[in-house]
């Protein structure tokens, strides 16, 4: 392990002075688990490590019916997943979040590190994406607000700035009440997906309001399956038109060969998970 | 007498590994200590042109660094142990790279300073210069002229190339009705254990005395190896607690103990190294990769007359372990058959990539594979049911003991009876209607179904059945001891002649002990850790290759009933009785149905170390007996004569295993839906922890033929460092094995038992290819290839042409 | 340069001097000497390391010492009281779900943490909860058993 100096802020307005302080020589922790990782195996080396494990209110969730879920940055997986208003208002959240790594990693990871490592593998992104949630950035003199998906610009590249931290995940109050979530790992349960599908469908009288759909595990972000969802918006649901939805999803995915799987296995998972989760998400609209 | 043999006794090792108080080989703090860590090529192959320590040298904490100068100067070669018999002119191979290197991951140098951080610091400082050659990481690549050689002494890639034959081969050809064909791959893996490889070495230069601490599987390796290598007689080896070894840790670890031990010598002070996970997943050793083209001479009734098949094993960049995969499909070459002929034919190629080593079954799950893969061809050729093949073929139980036709001899086993049993137990009859249904709904629904021996007990001088060359045997047969001690307080110690890792040797040999001396399990312990200054061991003195229920509980067995004579011997001087009416139970000896006529352990213990008057003229002082095994019906065959026949292993457990299955058409992804052993390992000494070995094999078969396994790109880096890059499996995606036993004791062994150790690791991998060819039956689908991941089982379900290429 | 951390482990309160690299199984292991909780994989895959921070169950290897300052921290040390073993060690012990022992550290302490907070675990729920332990001996048939029984009729471990 290389070595680093280690600071501790008190508030977070420190947090923001100590980053700027020493820029690129900086990394923020949270939980860690990733972080230490990648100080291992040396692919980050920075000479100083900030930690945010006593800043107040960083990991506070709450829910209020105007404005919905609002989940600090420094909030574990394992505390959303287990949060009761994210069970019963946002089950595609608790189920996410159930099935991210396992518990150990789950106890300690956070929901910023996760989203602002940028890793297009990770679980929690695409059903956020599907809840149209919203991440708050904010640097010493600044806050801003940014969507999910248009967090993630790269393999791990983020829409965060020098000198800012995320901050807060707003998710507005559940807008459909058809969901589901796919996380295929035909080998470990505590292996990054193959690929994992979420969505978020609202229905009336057998056809399709309104859908969201993101996938991650299958290009250098995680998607947004916008032609996919134009697919079902609108129409009357039937197998076909859910076929073709899993279809189109393929043709806006980019996945990598890997230890996983090829390219091509990958896109046709695509298909079929896209057609499965679009029947989970509709069964539970009954 | 037989209160604790074949009882559920509890646990001896499970307080202390509960409460955190096993004793490892990192738990081991040392005075002075330094850690170390192993410079190693970031290249697949290459020329080295330098090493410059000089910039580690520079941090005042850096206490000593190694180079290949210091390894070619300081060292000599390890002589080419009975692994690399055969090859057509010697090769040193020093304990690490010296001009060369030929993996990522070699071995090269280290480094020892007072923390791990300096010495990992200290890592990255020292300056290597490399010039790359071009790497071959595909076998059939490799033998080509026009590929880079590894070792120029040997002008090719193809390292040995040798071939054996029982029976009238070309005369089974000839008269069979017709031949079937198939060719059939195994790729790399391994059991990759827990723990990884650790070494402490303390060097003693006033008394040129070298002790080590090391998670070894085979003192022999560890203490031969120090002393070519490093020129020394006085070696201690000290093995504890071993967290799983599964045959990684019997043979590449050699190298690192010697480093370690050099870099103490060089420093004056104990080093400890420990090795990360990543460092082990590369170059910390891996079964081979096997590919083989098998043909079977076949009489339409089903007979198999013969079998023939060339092999091709991809050992990686080392010619230590050349023909272990090869030489060991001996062991089970007619695996539980009586087919009259058999022809072997093997290629050994070296490849840019991590070394073979002997992984749990070494070359034995091949072998089991080849046979019930034909099996399952044959069948299908003839139309006939795999049952009923099977069947046809199986070596009867009226027939044991049963001499192979390469001369092996079977102890006991009844084949069919372990198939009918299976067969009833899964209601095979009602599972293929079941199947039928479920097939017209869509389903995929496999059934597997295969038997396997399991061979136990080495015979060290089987490889010379393979090689012409060896003229001298390596050592024959086994041999192993056991010290058992009553101490002074009447309790028991014992001594055992092997290191363990985690199969409950402590427990077993308490049993055994217990039943003979007339006393419980609770009044015996067993001094761990095995010390080479004072464990009674010898050749056979392994961790591995099946040895313990043969060599180690034979010698228990033997020392018990020595010690028991003594005991009697002295108990019948003082109870003035006659020593064949005494009965000895919970540790009282006594004239039964007398009230005052008995006397304890404990007060025997005080005569016999305290009280010199007490003890008869023409008794030894002490009780303490020592007992060296070997097996009492080795002959004929235990040195192979002109006619190669062999005795390749000494004792036969067997397993019939049922594999059903559900395949995922769409994605590929298969679940185990039922797994079911009937097992032959003989008399069981304590069911939970033969149980134990057989789940633990039969989860890792069933892992590597479903997806586990090791990959390299084509420039021979390895791709998968990690667990979860490799591909291992938890508690959630393993199936719950379960297990009946069957068994034929064994009328060789002391108790009659059998072994249980490499196990079901043998028929598994067949067991799940034949499941998954029986799902995808309706699809026209073959499996040959291992392993068969999501993607591999997607691919051939879908009839997808394109196949990824990658090198294993 | 060091840090000075305030860790209670087991109960016991220790003040050390730490490189903020020193991860919490190194700390654990080295500066305090409770060799119990092993490293089998220091990525955080294995479980091996597995011990309660603030009563969670954690990775060990994948947390800095110096993030455990004021934290309380219980090891495999610690569950047994005198000598006497827990319930769920003595169902390990029972059911002999063990065989070379590395994984059993974290084992326990992820099948403890596991039944103080569901007592009453279907077989399905053992197994994903003890997905992040690996065992390369023991194909975890009878760690699930020793579970199961433990959680039998049993108030608390």
């Amino acid at each position: 392990m290389i070595r680093f100096d280690y600071l501790e802020p008190a508030t977070l307005s420190e947090a923001f002075s100590l980053l700027e302080q020493h820029g690129d020589n900086a990394r923020v922790i949270a939980g860690g688990t990733s972080l230490i990782i990648w100080m291992r195996q040396r692919l980050l080396m920075p000479k100083v490590v900030i930690g945010l494990g006593r800043i107040p209110e960083f990991d506070t969730i709450t829910f209020d019916r105007q404005e919905g879920l609002r989940i600090g940055a420094g909030a574990r997986h394992r505390d959303i997943e287990l949060s009761p208003a994210v069970k019963q208002h946002y089950p595609l959240l608790h189920e996410t979040f159930r099935k991210v790594a396992q518990p150990r990693i789950r106890n300690m990871g956070t929901i910023g590190g996760n989203l602002a490592g940028g890793d297009p593998l990770t679980d929690p992104g695409a059903s956020l994406i599907a809840l149209d949630a919203g991440l708050t950035l904010a640097s010493s003199n600044a806050t801003r607000t940014v969507s999910v998906e248009d967090f993630f610009v790269d393999y791990y590249q983020t829409a965060l700035e020098p000198g800012e931290l995320l901050t807060e995940i707003r998710v507005p109050p559940p807008q459909r009440p058809g969901w589901s979530h796919i996380k295929f790992t035909p080998r470990s349960i505590e292996d990054f997906a193959t690929v994992g599908v979420a969505m978020t469908l609202r229905g009336k009288a057998g056809s399709c309001e309104d859908v969201r759909l993101a996938l991650n595990s299958v290009a250098s972000t995680i998607v947004r399956a916008k032609r996919a969802e134009a697919v079902l918006r609108g129409q009357r649901l039937s197998d076909d038109l859910l076929r073709k939805a899993g279809e189109i999803a393929a043709t806006e995915v980019d996945p990598m060969d890997d230890n996983r799987g090829s390219a091509d296995y990958k896109r046709d998972l695509v298909k079929v998970l896209v057609r499965r989760a679009a029947e989970q998400a509709i069964q539970r609209l009954s | 007498m037989s209160e604790f043999i074949g009882s559920r006794t509890r646990s001896k090792e499970g307080p202390r590994h509960v409460t955190g108080r096993g004793l490892y080989t990192d738990d081991f703090i040392l005075p002075g200590m330094l850690q170390a860590m192993i410079l190693r090529s970031p290249h697949a192959h290459a020329k080295i042109l330098s090493v410059d320590p000089a910039q580690a040298l520079a941090n005042p904490n850096v206490i000593a660094v190694i180079t290949p100068d210091d390894i070619n100067q300081s060292t000599k070669p390890f002589k080419p142990g009975r692994y690399a018999a055969g090859l057509k002119r010697p090769i040193d191979e020093y304990a690490g790279a010296v001009d060369k290197v030929r993996y990522v991951g070699e071995p090269l140098g280290a480094v020892a300073a007072r923390d791990r951080g300096s010495a990992e610091d200290a890592l990255e400082l020292i300056s290597v210069e490399y010039e790359p050659i071009r790497p071959v990481v595909d076998v059939r690549e490799a033998i080509k002229p026009s590929s880079a050689t590894l070792f120029e002494e040997l002008g090719s890639n193809l390292a040995w190339h040798g071939s054996l034959q029982y029976g009238d081969i070309d005369g089974a050809f000839k008269s069979a009705d017709r031949v079937v064909k198939e060719n059939l791959k195994i790729h790399r893996y391994s059991s990759t254990p827990l723990e990884p490889f650790v070494v402490i070495a303390s060097y003693d230069a006033a008394s040129k005395r070298l002790t080590v601490w090391v998670t070894a599987q085979v003192p022999e390796v560890i203490y031969d190896g120090l002393r070519e290598a490093l020129g020394l007689q006085d070696v201690r080896v000290i093995i504890p607690d071993v967290g799983g070894g599964f045959g990684q840790k019997i043979h590449l670890i050699r190298k690192y103990v010697v480093m370690v031990a050099l870099l103490s010598m060089k420093s004056g002070r104990p080093v400890k190294w420990v090795e990360d996970r990543s460092e082990h997943m590369m170059a910390g050793g891996h079964a081979c990769a096997q590919e083989f083209e098998a043909e079977a001479a076949v009489k339409n009734d089903g007979t198999v007359l013969g079998l023939r098949f060339k092999e091709y094993d991809d050992v990686g960049g080392s010619i230590s372990t050349l023909t272990i995969h090869f030489t060991n499909k001996l062991n089970n070459l007619s695996n539980t058959y009586r087919t009259p002929s058999i022809a072997m034919e093997g290629y050994a190629v070296v490849t840019n990539k991590c070394p073979v080593i002997p992984n749990r079954g070494i070359g034995k799950p091949g072998m089991c594979y080849i046979w019930e893969r034909m099996m399952d061809r044959v069948a299908q050729d003839l139309n006939m049911s795999p049952i009923d093949v099977r069947r046809k073929n199986l070596i009867q139980p009226s027939e044991m003991p049963y001499r192979t036709i390469s001369g092996n001899v079977y102890d006991s086993g009844d084949y069919p009876g372990l198939l009918s049993t299976l067969l009833e137990k899964i209601d095979y009859d009602k599972l293929r209607e079941e199947q039928k249904r479920e097939r017209e709904k869509g389903r995929l629904i496999g059934i597997g179904i295969v038997v396997g021996v399991e061979p136990g007990g080495r015979n060290a001088a089987r490889d010379m059945a393979i090689f012409p060359e060896m003229k001298e045997p390596p050592g024959s047969g086994g041999v192993n001891g056991a010290t058992i001690k009553l101490e002074k307080n009447g309790t028991i110690a014992l001594h055992l002649g092997s290191p363990n890792c985690g199969q409950a040797h402590e427990t077993t040999t308490a049993q055994v002990a217990a039943d003979i001396l007339g006393t419980t399990p609770d009044q015996i312990s067993t001094s761990i850790p095995f010390d080479s200054d004072l464990s009674p061991w010898g050749v056979a003195a392994a961790n591995s290759g099946n040895n313990f229920h043969l060599y180690d509980i034979g010698a228990i067995h033997g020392a018990a009933k020595k010690l028991r004579e003594k005991v009697v011997k002295l108990a019948s001087h003082l109870l003035n009785a006659d020593a064949a009416e005494l009965t000895i139970e919970n540790g009282v000896v006594q004239v039964p149905g007398s009230a005052t006529k008995k006397v304890t352990f404990a007060e025997l213990g005080r005569v016999a170390y305290n009280n010199q008057h007490l003890i008869p003229d023409d008794m030894e002082a002490g009780l303490q007996a020592t007992y060296y095994y070997t097996f009492p019906h080795a002959k004929p065959n235990i040195v192979p004569g002109p006619d190669r026949l062999v005795r390749a292993q000494f004792t036969f457990s067997a397993g019939a295993h049922a594999a059903i299955i559900e395949v995922d058409k769409a994605t590929g992804k298969v679940e185990v839906l039922r797994y079911l052993i009937v097992g032959d390992n003989g008399t069981v000494i304590n069911p939970d922890v033969v149980n134990g070995q057989v789940y633990g094999s039969a989860a890792h078969g069933i892992a590597v033929a479903l997806g586990e396994g090791f990959i390299y790109s084509p420039e021979g880096q390895p791709l998968t460092v990690t667990y979860l890059d490799y591909g291992k499996c938890s508690t959630a995606e393993t199936p719950k094995v379960e297990v009946i036993h069957r068994p034929s004791p064994s009328p060789f062994t002391s108790l009659g038992q059998k072994a249980a150790g490499e196990g079901a690791a043998i028929p598994s991998p067949a067991a799940i290819a034949s499941a998954v060819e029986d799902a995808l039956t309706p699809l026209g689908v073959k499996i040959t290839d291992l392993p068969l991941t999501p993607e591999v089982v997607w691919r051939l379900a879908n009839h997808n042409p394109d196949s990824v290429r990658r090198s294993y | 340069m060091k840090k000075t951390i305030r860790v209670t482990v087991n109960g016991r309160l220790y003040e050390e001097d730490v490189e903020p690299r020193i991860l919490l199984s190194h700390f654990l292991r080295e500066t305090i000497g409770l060799t119990g909780t092993h490293v089998g994989c220091v990525v955080g895959e294995c479980g091996a390391c597995s011990v309660l921070l603030d009563d969670k169950l954690i990775k060990s290897c994948l947390h800095f010492a110096v993030q455990a300052d004021g934290c309380s921290v219980t090891t495999i040390e610690g569950l047994a009281k005198d000598g006497q073993l827990s319930v769920i060690q003595e169902a390990f012990v029972k059911h002999y779900a063990l065989q070379c022992g590395y994984c059993t550290p974290g084992m326990v302490m992820a099948s403890h943490a596991l039944l103080r907070d569901h007592p009453q675990p279907t077989e399905d729920e053992i197994r994903k909860a003890l997905g992040g332990n690996l065992c390369m001996c023991t194909g975890y048939v009878q760690i699930v058993e020793a579970v199961k029984d433990a959680a039998k009729g049993s108030t608390h471990v």
